[in-house]
């Protein structure tokens, strides 16, 4: 019969090495899938394994308590990543701009320290970006691509621990000094390429007549676009952007360079903008003159045919004032009334004597030293009566021709538009 | 006739039995950690065209959304061979809480490149029946094969970055 004694060292051993074994194996699966020798260990797989070790000592409730307590804070460090709003700039891989909205903690000061991949020990950020004299943000070093590991607090709490590539969040540097080469119809756009790998450099061209840019990539910054008139005046712009397959979605592009005129193969300074203007003005000024010279001169022409076809007919109330409101269109009442002669009787029948009158005719002179120039020229009898009845042994007679007839104090004047009587 | 002594010797041989089981299991796990391959001479721009090509899509599109970064704490590597036994190492070999990367595309896109790219390199040999029976389990993607995930495209893209 075979004894085994419980507590042969072997057996204790084993049972010793069986326990912790469980610990140990399942941190050596945390090495295999999580970092190596890094600051990037996963923390809630060694904290598991660590509550697996422990279930094997302690009570299962507390593992399990540990666990959990390691989940809430990560949860809260996402939570307070987004109250903080946090943003990470990388300016070409020069410096790495951290901000955070310090309004959140109003009063307090935090605390920002960190530690690159290629560095041995944590640092506090020694470059604060200032805030109404509170910390918000800080610009620190880095100029490789590698992980930076930062954590925020303030007095009293740790508030957000954060590990990433500094490479996805980066903004690179705008192109400078761009070349252009033209051949035929097409433009070659050259600039430097920048230091680091999986880039596209953006051209953007547009002539003067186009509305919007139109754009071309490349890997490089040696971009060919075709399709293009020597000829017309093109403006160019460039910028630089990541690939998202490389660095992420969280890159920003570069800034764009500054906007450079080609035309017929030169650099000029503008793309004559200032030229066409005063032409353009010039040609419309002209158009519209000549529009509106046309349109007065056909409105004269209709003015003219409508006054052939229509004449205006004089109004008698302007020429003769209170002829109609006072003496109702009477023109001899309205004589009588307002020039003070005696009607000219109608006489029926009568023998009407060819008389000799005097007709005063005053021309309008000039001068007052004139004397009128006095007629003595009978008067044409108006009917056929006075006709037969006239001597023709008389002067010959001055026909009657238009105008009015006056009588004055046995005298009777013949009136024309342009004759006036002076007594 | 059994003493006491007699009524302990059963845990005892169990626990002896577990323990050079787990002593086998544990030297075979650091001899696999020695023993990888060495990724030197592969053609790194021919992987990082397969990675652009094909890998990226069917990463994002196993991430559904959600992104790397949201993921704390990444993996570093050095330089392009250190990246791929990482990626290798991660996509092929199962951890705790995610045994199943090794079947989806990304990792079929990932043993093709690394075969056809790197002399030497077998492959994984990928069990389509071990497939059908943890169907059920694959279809359920759990946040620790995510974060699995995660630290692949970072990987991936740190390689891209510097091949």
């Amino acid at each position: 019969m075979h004894h085994f004694k419980v507590y042969d060292p072997v057996d204790f051993s084993a049972f010793l090495m069986s326990k912790h074994y469980l610990s140990l194996n399942m941190f050596i699966f945390g090495l295999q899938g999580g970092s190596v020798g890094h600051e990037g260990t996963d923390l809630l797989l060694t904290l598991s394994c660590l509550s697996a070790s422990m279930g094997t000592v302690f009570l299962p409730w507390a593992s399990a308590a540990l666990f959990l307590l390691v989940v809430v804070s990560i949860l809260g460090d996402w939570a307070l990543e987004g109250a903080l709003q946090l943003q990470i700039i990388n300016f070409n891989f020069e410096v790495v701009q951290v901000t955070w909205n310090a309004s959140k903690f109003s009063g307090t000061n935090l605390t920002f320290l960190y530690k690159l991949s290629s560095d041995k020990t944590s640092s506090q950020c020694s470059n604060y970006i200032l805030q109404q004299s509170h910390t918000a943000g800080c610009l620190l070093e880095a100029k490789k691509d590698e992980i930076l590991c930062f954590s925020i607090k303030n007095e009293t709490h740790l508030l957000l621990t954060k590990c990433q590539w500094i490479s996805a969040y980066l903004k690179p540097s705008s192109p400078k000094d761009l070349n252009f080469q033209w051949h035929q119809e097409a433009i070659t756009v050259t600039c430097s390429d920048l230091p680091y790998k999986r880039l596209l450099y953006e051209i953007q061209y547009k002539s003067m007549f186009d509305t919007e840019w139109q754009s071309k990539e490349g890997e490089t910054c040696n971009v060919t676009t075709d399709g293009l008139d020597a000829e017309k005046c093109y403006f160019f712009r460039a910028r630089v952007k990541t690939m998202e397959s490389s660095y992420g979605p969280d890159t920003y592009p570069s800034d764009w360079s500054e906007v450079t005129h080609q035309q017929r193969g030169e650099l000029r300074d503008s793309c004559q903008e200032k030229k066409l203007f005063p032409k353009f003005i010039l040609i419309s000024g002209t158009v519209a003159l000549l529009t509106v010279f046309l349109l007065l001169l056909s409105l004269w022409k209709v003015w003219r045919v409508k006054k052939v076809l229509m004449p205006i007919v004089p109004d008698p109330k302007f020429t003769f004032p209170g002829l109609f409101e006072s003496h109702q269109g009477n023109f001899q009442e309205w004589i009588k009334d307002t020039q003070n002669v005696a009607h000219l009787n109608k006489m029926e029948g009568a023998e009407q004597e060819c008389v000799l009158e005097e007709v005063l005719v005053v021309h309008l002179v000039k001068n007052e030293a004139e004397t009128p120039i006095m007629m003595t020229t009978p008067l044409c009898p108006q009917t056929e009566e006075e006709e037969a009845s006239r001597d023709p042994s008389q002067f010959p007679c001055r026909p009657l021709q238009g105008g009015e007839v006056v009588s004055l104090g046995g005298f009777t004047f013949v009136m024309s538009d342009n004759s006036y009587i002076m007594l | 006739m059994y003493s006491m002594h007699e009524h302990r010797t059963l845990p005892d041989a169990l626990l002896f039995v577990l323990s050079v089981f787990f002593r086998k299991i544990f030297i075979l796990q650091l001899v696999g950690l020695v023993l990888t391959y060495n990724f030197t001479d592969c053609d790194f721009e021919k992987i990082r065209k397969k990675y652009q090509e094909v890998i990226y899509q069917a990463l994002e599109k196993y991430m559904n959304g959600i992104k790397s970064t949201e993921f704390n704490n990444p993996i570093y590597c050095e330089d392009p061979p250190d990246c791929l036994t990482k990626i290798e190492r991660i996509t092929f070999y199962p951890t705790h809480g995610c045994t199943s990367l090794a079947k989806e595309i990304f990792a079929i896109g990932t043993n093709a490149a690394l075969t056809l790219q790197c002399p030497g390199y077998s492959g994984m040999q990928i069990n389509n029946t071990q497939a059908k029976k943890k169907r059920k389990k694959r279809e359920v993607t759990t946040n620790k094969c995510r974060k699995q995930v995660a630290y692949l495209i970072e990987l991936w893209r740190r390689f891209s970055r510097i091949s």
